[in-house]
Parts: C-alpha cells; sequence; structure tokens
C-alpha cells in the first residue's frame, strides 16, 4: 500500500513539475521545510535545515497582510531597500577535507566562526553607510546579537569585484561572537510554525549544540527594488547547519569497530518526527548518498556475496524493482540498511556535462526523499542507516585546500602566510587531464584560451594589524614568482587607522600542474589605546577568515528520476536551491593575533612609578638650569668677608668650648645633625606606627 | 643675610664618599647574606589566573585507559622489534591509531643540527636544526617526528596545546619511552573522544635521534617561521622509507608529509617516562628552565603542583642539589636561622617566621640548582625550545617510586599519571588568555616555593651598589691626588691610600678649588692625563676580550680545513701527536688570545704614576655597566658573576702598596693591619683571575687524566654554550675577562 502511494505521488510530481518552468514565480505566500541528511566520511552526519519562504512582488500583488511570510523581515526589506543580505551564526569549524566542499550545500553552509554579515542595498550611495548602521542594529535587536559592533567602518569592507552584484555591497564579520540559544529562539520566531511542529520538532537545543559544527543562516533577496531586472518578490531562506556525531554505543564487538556508528533521526536528535508544519506547501526529508560514497556500495557489492551479510534484513524481506538503481539496491544492501522507513522516490544526479558522464570517477549522487506528512505519531518518521560494511569514500573537494596562519613570534611583527594545497581528487584537477586539442574543453568549464586554474582571494584584515602589502610574495612551489605574472587583478584598500580596514582582493592563475600557492605578508602590530581593549585582551585579537572563491567551478547541482533519461525538473525550493549556480566558496580558519597589550592590574602602581621618575627629573633639571654656579662663590666671599656673620656659630662653639676659627667643621655638622634629627624622627613615627598597627 | 646653603644632595653624597669604605662592605655583606637568606624570604605558590580551576572537573582517564596505554606500549615495540626500521614502525603504529581517531595526523623530517660554531649566528635562535642549504639538500639522515592534532569539536581552532613525547628508538624502545607513547596515545584518543575540548590538542612524537630539543625545535621552527621558498628533498636514501613518506597517501588526497597547524599555541607540555632513581614514592620531576633562565609562567608549575599534590598525591620534585643537603656548615646556618626566626617570634608575633634547620637547607640546595640552571643559560630539556617562541611549557618526568614492576603497577602509576595530566590539559583548556597573570621571573626554592624578582633583586642591587660607589670615591681622590701632590697649601689632604678615602668635599668643591687657584689648572692637566691613558688601557683590554670572544668559530673553522687538507693527503699532520682536535682547536684559541693580549699591551702607552687610579674606577664603572646590562639577559649569571667579580675588583690595588714603601712619604709608613688588608684584598684577586678560575674550572669539569683532555672538555664546554647561545659566554669573555685582566694590570702597576 505504501509504496503505491509513494509511486502515485512520484507520478503526480511528475507532472506537477513538467507544468512549471524552472525560473517561478509566486502567485501567492509559499512555504515549504527541507532536510537533508547526509552521512559524511568519517561517520559523522550532515543535518540541514532549509525553510523557504517566499514572497510575491508587491508591486504586481499589491499590498496585502502577510499571512506567513514574516512581517519583521518585510519590514527590514522595505526600510533598508535590501536587494541581497546574509547572516550567518556559526559555531565550530568546517572540515572541507573530510565534509567535502564543492556541493552547493556545502559551499553555500560551510561559514566561518562567528557573525558573518554582508548585504546589498539599493540606495543612494551616500546613504550606504547609515544604510548600513541602521540594519546592524535593527539584526541585533531581533537576533539578541552584537551585531551591531559591525557598524563601526573600522570592521567593515566595500568589496569590490566580488559577487557581482548591482547594489552597494558591504561585508562584516564578527570572529568571536558566541553563538547559542538565543539566536536560534528569534530565528525559529520568523517561522510560521516555529518549533512547534514540522522540522523544528527535531530540534532539541542540547543536541544540536553539542555538535562538530552549527550554522544558523539567513539568506534574504528581494526583487522589489530592482530597477533594472524583473520585478520580483522577496526570499527568505533559513538553514540550521549542523554536523552530529551519532553516539556509539558503549560496548561495540571488536569485529564491528571499524564500521561507521548507526543513525536515525532519533538517535541523532533524541526526538522523531511526527508530522509536518501544517503551513508548509511541502515538508521532505531527503536521504544524500554520495556519488563517491554509491561507488564504494558498488565495490562492495561486488565483493560480496549476499550471504555474508552481517545482519538479516529484518524490515524488507523482497528488494522492490524501484529500490534499484544502477544494480544497487539502495534500502538494503551489502554497505547498508536504511532503517525505519522506505523512500517515497529515489533521485539521481544528472551530470553537468556529458563530459562528467563520460568519467567513471563521477559516480552520480543518489537522492532518496521522505515526505514528512506520511508519518504521524503512532508511525513517526524515524529514517537511519546501519551500516554493514566498513566503507571508506572521499568527498568532493575543492581544487585546493586551504590554510592560513600567522608565522614569526614576539609582539613586534610577523607575517599572514596562506598557503594553498591542491587536492589531487579534485573535480578540476581531472579536467587538467585534456588536453586543450580536446573540443570538449569548455565542460571543464574553462574560459577559452584560460591555461590555469583561478583563485580568487579576499581578505579583511583589521587596522590594527598593519599590513605592508609591498611585501606581499607568491610562491608557486617553492619558486618564488613575481606577482604581475599570476595575478589576474588585484584590487588593494590600505587601512586606515581607527577608520577601515585593510582589504585585499586579488585573482591569481596558476598553472594547473601547481601543488602548493603560498602568500606571505609581512605586518606590524599596532598599539591600542586603553579603552580600545576588548574585556580579556590578553587573548589576542581575532582576525575575520579569509574567502577563497573559484570562479570556474559552479556548484549547480541537478537531481532527475532514475529510470528515466528524461531532465525533469523540480520546483521545490529546496532543488531550486540546490540549482542556483554558485561560486564554490572555501573559507580559511580565523586567526588570532597576540598586541603587546598593557598590564591592566596595576595601573595605579605604573601611574605612581611614573611620576615618581618624572617628578625626579624634571626637579633635577630645574635645578641645574636655575643654578647659578658664580653665585655661591660670591655669597660665600660676602659671609667670610662680613663681620657680623655667624655670631650665634661663634657663640655656639664658643659654649661647646670650640675655637671660632673652626666654623667649617660646624657648616659640616649642622646637616648631619639635622639629618640625624630627620631620620630619628621618621624612624621613630614608623617604629610607632609599626608597632601600632 | 643669608649663610651659604649647604645643598643636601651634595653633602650626602660628600657623606657617602667619606664612609664608602664601610658601606661598600656593608653592602656587599648584606647582599652576600641576603643570598643565603633567599629561602627564608621565598613565598608559597598561589594560582593566580583564577581561569584554570585546576580540579575542578574530575578527570575521566582510569585504570581501562592506563591498561589501554600499556597494551598500545606493548604493541608498538612489538612493531619495532618486528621492522627493520625502528622509527617507520612507530610512524606507521602512530598513524594507523590517529586516523582510526580520524585526527589529523602527519610526519615531519628534519635536518640533523648543524655542527657547532659553523656559524656566526649567536644569539639568533634556534641554531638547534640545521638549515637546508640553497639547492635543498643536507648531509646525515633527517629524523621524522610524528604528529597528530585533535581539533575541537566546536572551537575556532585558533588555539593549541601541544604534548610532546620524545622517544628513540635503537633497536627497540626503552621501557620509558614505550610506556611513555603507550600513555601519549591513551591521552589523545581520550582528547579525541571528549567533547570539552576548546583548543586543539597537538600531539608530538619527537623523534630524539639527535636530541629531544633539536626534535621539537625543528617542528616549532617549521611551525612558526616555515620556508616556502626552499625545495624540499629531505634525502631519503632508504626506497622503502621514500615509498612510505611520499606514497603514503591517505584517502583525503593528502601525502602524510602535510603539515598542518593549528593556531597560537598556549602551552607546552613534555612528557617523559623514567624508571626513577628508588625513591620511596611515586614523583613527578618538573624541569622548567628555558634558554638564559627564561621561565615559563609560575602558573604552570603551579597547576602542576597543586593538581599532583593535592588531587593525586604524588609527590613533586624540582632539580636540586642533593648533596648540598648533608652540608654540616648549611645545617649550622640553618639552625642559627630557626633561632632567629623563634627569637624574632617572641619579640614581635607576626616577625617570626618557621624555617626549620632541614627545610632551609633543602631550599637552598634547590635554589642554587634553580640558580645553577639559569646560569647555565642551556635549557634543561626540550621545554626549552619552546621558549623560544615565547610560549609556557615545562618538562614532566613521570618517576615510578621503584622498578616498573608488574602489569599491575604500571596500569596504578599511568592511571595517576594520567589522571594529573588530564588534569593539567583541562586547566589550560578553560584559560581564555594566555599566560599573564603569575610570575615570569623567579627562582624556585621548592616546588612550592618561590622567590619573586622584587626579592631576588635585592642582593643584586646591594653588591651593584658598592662598585658605582667606589668609582665616585676613586674619581674624586684622582683628582685631588693631582691637586695635592703639587699643592701643598691644601691641607685638608689626607692619605692616598684607598681604603681608607677619606675626602673631605665633594669632588666638585675639589674642582672649584682648581679653577680658583690659577696654579692648579697644570695639575689638573696631568690628572686629564692619567684618565685618557687608563681609557685607552680600558678600551684596549675590551677590545681584545671582545675579539677573543668570536675567535671560536674562526679557530674552529680553521683547523677544520687543516684536517680536511691533511685528511685529504691521508696523512696526519705532526702536532696530532699531542693534540686531538679539540684540544687543538683550544690550544689555538688560547695561543690567539695571548698572544694578541701580549700585542696589544705592548702598544699600550707607558703609565703614569698614580693612573692605577684612573684605570681601577673605569673598572668599576665597565664591571657595574656589564653586571648590569647580563642582569636583563639572564639574572642567575649576573648575580653569581657579581659574588666574585665584585670584591674582586673593589680589592684591586697595586702590590707594591703593600710591602713596596708607602707612595707617598710625608704620610709615614702604613700600619700592619692596612697592609693585611690589601693582602687580604690581593688574595681575592688572585682567587678571581682567570688562570685560577680556569684551573677550578678544569678541576670540577675537565678531565684530570691529561691536559689534552682536559683542553678537549673546555673545547666542548664552549661549544657547548656558544650553540645554546648561552649568557654566560658573553659574561666570561666580555664582562668577567676584561674585568679580571684589568685588575692583573692594577696588581701589577
Amino acid at each position: 500500500m505504501r509504496k503505491l502511494v509513494s509511486l502515485f505521488l512520484a507520478l503526480a510530481l511528475v507532472f506537477h513539475v513538467i507544468r512549471v518552468q524552472s525560473q517561478r514565480l509566486t502567485e501567492e505566500e509559499e512555504f515549504s521545510e527541507d532536510l537533508l541528511l547526509r552521512p559524511l566520511p568519517d561517520g559523522k552526519v550532515l543535518a540541514h535545515f532549509l525553510f523557504t519562504n517566499l514572497l510575491p512582488s508587491v508591486k504586481s500583488h499589491g499590498h496585502h497582510h502577510h499571512r506567513l511570510f514574516p512581517k519583521a523581515i518585510y519590514q527590514l526589506v522595505q526600510k533598508f531597500h535590501i536587494q541581497q543580505m546574509e547572516l550567518s551564526f556559526t559555531q565550530g569549524r568546517w572540515d572541507y577535507q573530510r565534509w567535502g566542499a564543492l556541493d552547493p550545500i556545502t559551499s553555500a553552509n560551510a561559514k566561518p566562526i562567528g557573525v558573518e554579515l554582508w548585504a546589498v542595498f539599493d540606495v543612494p550611495k551616500d546613504k550606504v553607510d547609515a544604510t548600513w548602521r541602521n540594519l546592524t542594529h535593527a539584526l541585533s535587536g531581533l537576533f539578541c546579537a552584537s551585531i551591531n559592533f559591525l557598524e563601526s567602518p573600522a570592521i567593515v569592507a566595500t568589496p569590490g569585484l566580488q559577487r557581482g552584484v548591482s547594489g552597494y555591497l558591504r561585508y562584516g564579520a564578527l570572529p568571536r561572537e558566541a553563538v547559542c540559544t538565543e539566536n536560534l529562539t528569534p530565528w525559529l520566531k520568523l517561522l510560521p510554525c516555529r518549533d512547534k511542529a514540522g522540522l523544528t520538532t527535531l530540534l532539541e537545543r542540547p543536541r544540536i549544540y553539542n555538535g562538530h559544527y552549527h550554522s544558523l543562516r539567513i539568506h534574504l533577496k528581494s526583487g522589489e527594488f530592482n530597477k533594472n531586472g524583473p520585478e520580483g518578490g522577496t526570499s527568505l531562506r533559513q538553514s540550521l547547519t549542523l554536523v552530529l556525531k551519532p553516539s556509539k554505543s558503549a560496548v561495540v564487538p571488536e569485529r564491528l569497530k571499524s564500521l561507521h556508528s548507526n543513525w536515525s533521526l532519533y538517535l541523532l536528535f533524541k526526538k522523531s518526527l511526527v508530522g509536518k508544519c501544517p503551513l508548509a506547501s511541502s515538508s521532505q526529508v531527503h536521504l544524500e548518498l554520495e556519488g563517491s560514497l554509491v561507488k564504494e556500495l558498488q565495490h562492495v557489492l561486488h565483493n560480496h556475496s549476499t550471504t555474508e551479510f552481517l545482519f538479516i534484513s529484518l524490515w524488507f524481506d523482497v528488494a522492490d524493482e524501484s529500490q534499484i538503481v544502477d544494480k544497487l539496491n539502495v534500502v538494503d544492501n551489502p554497505g547498508y540498511l536504511l532503517m525505519n522507513a522506505l523512500p517515497n522516490r529515489i533521485l539521481k544526479e544528472i551530470p553537468k556535462s556529458e563530459w562528467e558522464e563520460e568519467q567513471s570517477v563521477h559516480v552520480p549522487c543518489l537522492l532518496l526523499d521522505f515526505e514528512v506528512q506520511d508519518y504521524s505519531k503512532a508511525y513517526p518518521l524515524n529514517v537511519g542507516l546501519s551500516w554493514r560494511a566498513p566503507i571508506a569514500w572521499v568527498p568532493r573537494q575543492g581544487p585546493f585546500r586551504v590554510t592560513r596562519f600567522l608565522t614569526g613570534s614576539g609582539n613586534e611583527r610577523g607575517s599572514i602566510a596562506i598557503v594553498l594545497k591542491a587536492n589531487s581528487e579534485s573535480y578540476l584537477r581531472s579536467c587538467s587531464k585534456f588536453t586543450p586539442e580536446n573540443k570538449d574543453a569548455q565542460v571543464c568549464a574553462l574560459d577559452e584560451g584560460a591555461s590555469g586554474i583561478d583563485v580568487t582571494i579576499f581578505e579583511m584584515v583589521p587596522w590594527y594589524v598593519r599590513l605592508y602589502f609591498h611585501t606581499l610574495k607568491v610562491v608557486l612551489d617553492g619558486q618564488q614568482v613575481a606577482l604581475r605574472d599570476v595575478a589576474k587583478w588585484m584590487r588593494v584598500s590600505p587601512s586606515e587607522d581607527r577608520k577601515s580596514p585593510a582589504v585585499l582582493e586579488m585573482q591569481l592563475r596558476v598553472p594547473y600542474n601547481t601543488s602548493i600557492i603560498s602568500l606571505t605578508v609581512e605586518f606590524d602590530k599596532g598599539y591600542l589605546r586603553i579603552d580600545e581593549h576588548p574585556p580579556d585582551a590578553n587573548r589576542g585579537f581575532d582576525l575575520p577568515s579569509a574567502l577563497f572563491t573559484f570562479p570556474h567551478l559552479q556548484t549547480a547541482r541537478s537531481y532527475g528520476f532514475v529510470n528515466t533519461a528524461a531532465n525533469a525538473v523540480f520546483d521545490q525550493p529546496f532543488f531550486q536551491t540546490l540549482l542556483e549556480e554558485q561560486l564554490v566558496q572555501i573559507y580559511s580558519e580565523n586567526l588570532l593575533v597576540h598586541l603587546a597589550t598593557p598590564d591592566f592590574s596595576m595601573p595605579y602602581n605604573v601611574i605612581t612609578f611614573t611620576m615618581t621618575v618624572l617628578a625626579l627629573y624634571f626637579g633635577s633639571l630645574l635645578n641645574v638650569l636655575r643654578r647659578r654656579l658664580g653665585e655661591e662663590e660670591r655669597l660665600q666671599a660676602k659671609i667670610t668677608g662680613s663681620q657680623h656673620a655667624g655670631k650665634l656659630m661663634t657663640l655656639i662653639s664658643k659654649y661647646f668650648g670650640k675655637r671660632s676659627d673652626s666654623k667649617h667643621s660646624v657648616q659640616t655638622r649642622t646637616p648631619l645633625l639635622k639629618l640625624v634629627l630627620i631620620i630619628s624622627v621618621a624612624a621613630g613615627i614608623a617604629i610607632y606606627y609599626i608597632l601600632g598597627l | 643675610m643669608a649663610e651659604p646653603r649647604r645643598r643636601l644632595l651634595p653633602h650626602l653624597a660628600s657623606l657617602l664618599l667619606k664612609y664608602s669604605y664601610i658601606i661598600s662592605m656593608v653592602c656587599y655583606a648584606a647582599g652576600f647574606v641576603t643570598v643565603l637568606l633567599l629561602p627564608a624570604l621565598a613565598k608559597s605558590t598561589y594560582i593566580s589566573e583564577n581561569a584554570l580551576m585546576p580540579g575542578s572537573a574530575n578527570p575521566v582517564f582510569g585504570a581501562r585507559e592506563a591498561a589501554d596505554a600499556i597494551r598500545m606500549a606493548d604493541e608498538v615495540q612489538s612493531l619495532v622489534l618486528k621492522h627493520a626500521d625502528g622509527y617507520i614502525a612507530v610512524q606507521e603504529w602512530a598513524v594507523k591509531h590517529m586516523s582510526a581517531l580520524s585526527a589529523d595526523c602527519y610526519l615531519q623530517p628534519f635536518s640533523p643540527p648543524e655542527k657547532p660554531l659553523s656559524s656566526m649566528r649567536f644569539y639568533s635562535s634556534p641554531q638547534h636544526t640545521g638549515r637546508l642549504s640553497q639547492n635543498g639538500t643536507m648531509e646525515g639522515i633527517p629524523g621524522v617526528n610524528i604528529v597528530g592534532i585533535v581539533r575541537a569539536p566546536q572551537a575556532e581552532g585558533n588555539e593549541a596545546v601541544v604534548l610532546v613525547t620524545p622517544f628513540r628508538v635503537e633497536g627497540m624502545l626503552s621501557t620509558g619511552d614505550r610506556l611513555a607513547l603507550g600513555f601519549g596515545m591513551a591521552l589523545f584518543e581520550l582528547w579525541g573522544n571528549s567533547n570539552w575540548l576548546a583548543k586543539d590538542v597537538i600531539w608530538v612524537l619527537a623523534d630524539s635521534r639527535y636530541s629531544a630539543y633539536t626534535a621539537v625545535a625543528a617542528w616549532l621552527q617549521e611551525y612558526h617561521e616555515p620556508r616556502f621558498d626552499l625545495p624540499k628533498d629531505w634525502g631519503f636514501s632508504d626506497p622503502s622509507t621514500q615509498a612510505w613518506l611520499y606514497a603514503g597517501k591517505k584517502l583525503d588526497g593528502e601525502t602524510l608529509l602535510d603539515f598542518k597547524r593549528a593556531g597560537t599555541i598556549a602551552a607546552g607540555l613534555v612528557l617523559y617516562v623514567t624508571s626513577g632513581d628508588g625513591g620511596v614514592a611515586d614523583c613527578i620531576k618538573v624541569s622548567a628552565e628555558g634558554p638564559n633562565g627564561q621561565m615559563p609562567n609560575l602558573d604552570l608549575i603551579n597547576v602542576v603542583n597543586s593538581l599532583a599534590v593535592w588531587r593525586q598525591g604524588l609527590h613533586m620534585r624540582v632539580d636540586t642539589f642533593a648533596d648540598m643537603q648533608e652540608s654540616a656548615s648549611l645545617n649550622y646556618l640553618g639552625q642559627f636561622l630557626e633561632k632567629i626566626g623563634q627569637l624574632a617570634g617572641k619579640v614581635r608575633a607576626d616577625w617570626g617566621f618557621v624555617l626549620t634547620a632541614s627545610m632551609y637547607v633543602e631550599g637552598l640546595a634547590t635554589l642554587f640548582a634553580s640558580v645553577k640552571n639559569q646560569a647555565l643559560g642551556l635549557p634543561t630539556g626540550a621545554h626549552g625550545a619552546f621558549r623560544n617562541y615565547q610560549i609556557d611549557a615545562v618538562s614532566l618526568e613521570m618517576m615510578a617510586g621503584g622498578d616498573f614492576g608488574t602489569v599491575n603497577e604500571q596500569i596504578d602509576l599511568l592511571t595517576k599519571f594520567g589522571r594529573l595530566i588530564e588534569g593539567v590539559m583541562r586547566s589550560v583548556n578553560n584559560l581564555l588568555e594566555k599566560f599573564h597573570q603569575s610570575f615570569f621571573l623567579y627562582l624556585l626554592s621548592a616546588p612550592n616555593k618561590f622567590i619573586s624578582v622584587g626579592v631576588y633583586m635585592i642582593p643584586l642591587g646591594l653588591l651593584l651598589l658598592t662598585l658605582p660607589l667606589g668609582a665616585a670615591v676613586l674619581c674624586s681622590q684622582s683628582v685631588k691626588t693631582a691637586v695635592a701632590s703639587d699643592s701643598l697649601n691644601q691641607t685638608e689632604s689626607d692619605s692616598t691610600d684607598l681604603f681608607s678615602a677619606t675626602p673631605g668635599k665633594p669632588s666638585t668643591e675639589v674642582v672649584k678649588a682648581g679653577e680658583r687657584e690659577p696654579d692648579n689648572l697644570v695639575t689638573a692637566k696631568t690628572s686629564v692625563g692619567s684618565w685618557q691613558r687608563a681609557v685607552v688601557v680600558v678600551s684596549v683590554v675590551q677590545l681584545w676580550a671582545s675579539l677573543t670572544a668570536i675567535f671560536p668559530p674562526f679557530v674552529s673553522q680553521l683547523v677544520d680545513s687543516i684536517m680536511m687538507n691533511f685528511s685529504a693527503s691521508s696523512k696526519a699532520p705532526p702536532v696530532m701527536k699531542f693534540f686531538t682536535i679539540p684540544s687543538l682547536k683550544m690550544f689555538m684559541w688560547a695561543t690567539m688570545a695571548i698572544v694578541s693580549l701580549l700585542t696589544m699591551v705592548s702598544f699600550l702607552p707607558t703609565p703614569g704614576k698614580g693612573d692605577w687610579i684612573a684605570v681601577k674606577a673605569l673598572l668599576l664603572g665597565v664591571a657595574t655597566i656589564g653586571l648590569g646590562v647580563m642582569s636583563q639577559i639572564d639574572f642567575a649569571v649576573s648575580l653569581v658573576g657579581a659574588l666574585v667579580l665584585v670584591p674582586m675588583s673593589l680589592c684591586a690595588c697595586p702590590l707594591t702598596n703593600i710591602w713596596g714603601k708607602s707612595a707617598d712619604e710625608h704620610k709615614g709608613s702604613k700600619s700592619i693591619q692596612f697592609r693585611l688588608f690589601l693582602l687580604l684584598g690581593t688574595m681575592v684577586n688572585i682567587i678571581g683571575s682567570p688562570p685560577v678560575l680556569l684551573a677550578s674550572a678544569m678541576y670540577f669539569i675537565g678531565d684530570s687524566s691529561s691536559w689534552q683532555a682536559s683542553l678537549s672538555k673546555f673545547w666542548e664546554w664552549t661549544e657547548l654554550l656558544w650553540c645554546w647561545g648561552s649568557a654566560l659566554y658573553p659574561y666570561i669573555l666580555v664582562v668577567h675577562l676584561p674585568c679580571s685582566i684589568l685588575c692583573i694590570y692594577i696588581l701589577l702597576s
């Protein structure tokens, strides 16, 4: 029965899809929710929640009361004339090597740690900064985060040639911003069902904040102010990307130790999925199997005889025809067993080009879709994988893996080094095997006459790290090369103290066989004023991540039905998102720079000590400057000449029985006496105090 | 009509000069006594940084992990025994386990240390890693460090803590190394599966086939100062090694040689496991001295101490002079201090201090060991390499009470140490800022007692005070002598002997007197002449000393090239009958030094009568500056140096003053006491002079079997000090040597 339903649904969808063209203009508000699950090569699981809210253009459909679209966001769009905006809150690092870098989900959702915000405004040029400032404050209130720190122009960049947008772009990042539930709650409030129904019910806070990666993201796109282009509605994409580690059961038999941990929705989230959000037009869970994983599974299938299964399949006794893709049963195979649910439909990645199809290296990805509405409290959706064989696979990596680090030590200077190392397994690498004569060169997505790989670098450095751009050095495979030989273009805006950060944007074109690109820029560490130090100043200062893009690589991915050759296009926002042509983005780690920090704990000591030294210095200097050398001698001479001088002295000395000509000794002795007196008084007071206290 | 005001400061100065002899004596004695009193002045350590919170979490490391550690230790040992190349066996073992944890791991080959004295670099750290030459090749077999990184799950990854376990394969692993590796892996697995890490953990398995320091320094250098422009060819001749290193690719397309980083390093821990020296209890020995007496933040030691003592019930030790604790005289001193403490306590309750004699002697022995380690300027372990990059690091040597007997004992021991290391790691992990709260300048007199810079500056200050005072006295005296010898009507002049120098007036007045009477201008000029000559003498000696200090690299290269030529013609040079190569180098260095000194001395201007006063004044000034500068580089060197150099330079006076006729006929002969005093001073001088010091050094460090062996020993020490950039080397050659030469000059004048 269930199979019948799914078949029917699939058919219905096919017709639906054929009706709709790729660029869809919504007639009315629409909300949809999707969850993408993907097993990762290191045993963890990627869970990507995507909530899409579409609002038709106000101009064509008139102002009306929003039913689903969050009012707060719509007001932002109206007030600040936002063309595009993206805000992300991220905790944890995306591991590009193990979790992949090339697919659309990864590339768009692997964000730098902390807060990243960029926005494109459609306002006059002189109002951009003010608008940005207001926007940061508005978002700060909306999301309970200190985004308002981004109002300071000292940490906001104006990228020049990135992204290719028409309006005015501003970019800012707060690498130190902590992410917590207080950011998640307002984010959930924007959803029509909040976390009361639908996919969001899975979001059990302790589980999702205990993961290895957590990225909360909002992407807003509005055609309302697009003067030149076609009028469009407003779309709001809210996504939450998690990488969770399935908990290992305490006792694992030795023979199963090499297997990845089994997981299911319940094991990951400690919640089960009991139904969709009633307001959502579609609510689906997708399980994506990467091409390289599918290839490995086929490999396992090939090597195994069916009798060697570690577990007996209990759920589904007979393999359904529809479950078999390229001779691989996607539900029950020697590699894994799909637990607790059958997919409603199975989709297969459509190769972008014939060339890609020919490449046996790239086995297409598979997507198993589950309709949430089919499940209920009595029969919750708890899809999961139970591994049966140790499988290791490599995700689609970018052409280069990127590291950025600081070199040198001490509080004075250092240098920032960026090292890009080629991934031998990458997609583009295999392109390079093509000879230029090959007429299929176009499929490598390269410019005509291109003779290498392009890499774009965007780096923003706060002013207190004073970069010296003339020291920018590029070394390819151990050979230093002149900048003009490799840089296609470059845009540098030096920093201005307390006003603007240094921004470096450049595009490098390096030969295909380059395996290591390294760039170094030297810097001096600046001094901050005492009130410019953040709390815990001795921790150091975080520098935002650098962004690398590869202009020849697009991340679009489209799916089609397994057994039909027709390139079906699905109109759900989820598939639209996958289809969008985006550049492959890779963020580097953020850096921690130690600056010379004053000792905040003892300003009093420092002040008194400095002041004492200054007083002594000025006192003695003034003394020397004011003294006239001849004066004293003249005085001396006068005294010896005068008769009545020292009468008292003479008397005293007579009294002590001394001759008056021993005046000298008296004179030397008097200050001595004074000194002794003063010292004894001081000592007396001191002793009195010490004893008294 | 005002009386001419006696200015207070000049008057005080004149008083100071008048009683300078007594003041110097008192200051020196006080300085000396304060050094001995330092253990009594030591304060108990406390944890200054609140964020560390040692012991706030219960460690999870338990007997199971310890058993794992021992199992893995046995595993690696069996692999090493099986494999032809033990190092590769360890590498394979480590990479296998780390990859299973899905931790990052890589191998870092490094070149062997360069030959000592092959370059002029002295203070440019670090010198221990050989640099690749321009064509990217090098001599010797490279070592290979194995490094694993556990990425903290939710952190930014811009901070890291480093754990180092040095190991050496000599056919097999020693028991200590084996256990250290297994122990390190157990900890690494623990951290790899934990979710509380806020900083990445880097585990360096340091290949200490050259030395642990070399390996760690090489890794740190690559971490902090990578060279991108040198193509690297490590010259592994063995094809199997090459295959393993280059083709040993992991799944994601990286080779094993892919160097990875993890941000700013917050702290370093170097772990050793040793079988102990038959102590009664399990204990942990902490070594912390870095290059030139640089210490890690005291909080790091405090954390280890508090966790070891209060949590794990381990005994903590620091380096000490064991045989000093039996010294009878020190025990008497301790008992005396104990009495004083009790007495003071009776007078006023809060003046008293409880310091038993045994505690005092123990403290003093530890303190002296601490001073010795700092003064030598050589780091006491691989942690020293971290200090070059301002990273706080300590070496923890885990010593079993008995021998590693049964497996149960090993498990018990490793459980304790594992919980300790985990606790330390949790503390450092808690740290939000870098170590900055506690002390960096301190001496340890016990694992939980320290003497901070504010206290230990006092004795040096007292010692150094005497030098400028003496110089000022001599300065005023030299002017006055010149004046007095010609103008007999000046009745004020007392005597020329310097010890009872009692100038009635400060020197400025004397100069003024000279100005007033035009006849004295001539004498003032002769005095100026003696100063000029003195300046020439002092600068010549200083120049000579500086040249001598930079001779060794030249001598070394010269001898090496000569040897090379001879070895090419396969005929030993005739001198080799008498010398080994190091002793030849030492001999040549000494000869060059002496010859150049004699040459320079022969060019000196003929000294006038009384020139020695000016020379001595300058000597005192130079010594003050030298010691002052040294105290900034390495305090302990300066303190030890001041104890020797101060009495030496203060007591220097011409020998003729002792037995010869008095220089001043009109003053009559000197008293016996006075001559005795001078004699004593001369004795001090002779004791402090280079030949005597060398002889005593030869007695302690040299090989008494033959003089060649002693020379060799000396050369080795020179090489050691030079290549570690020890402040002791410039102190001996640029401060002490010229000062003692000048003392001898004064003695003989």
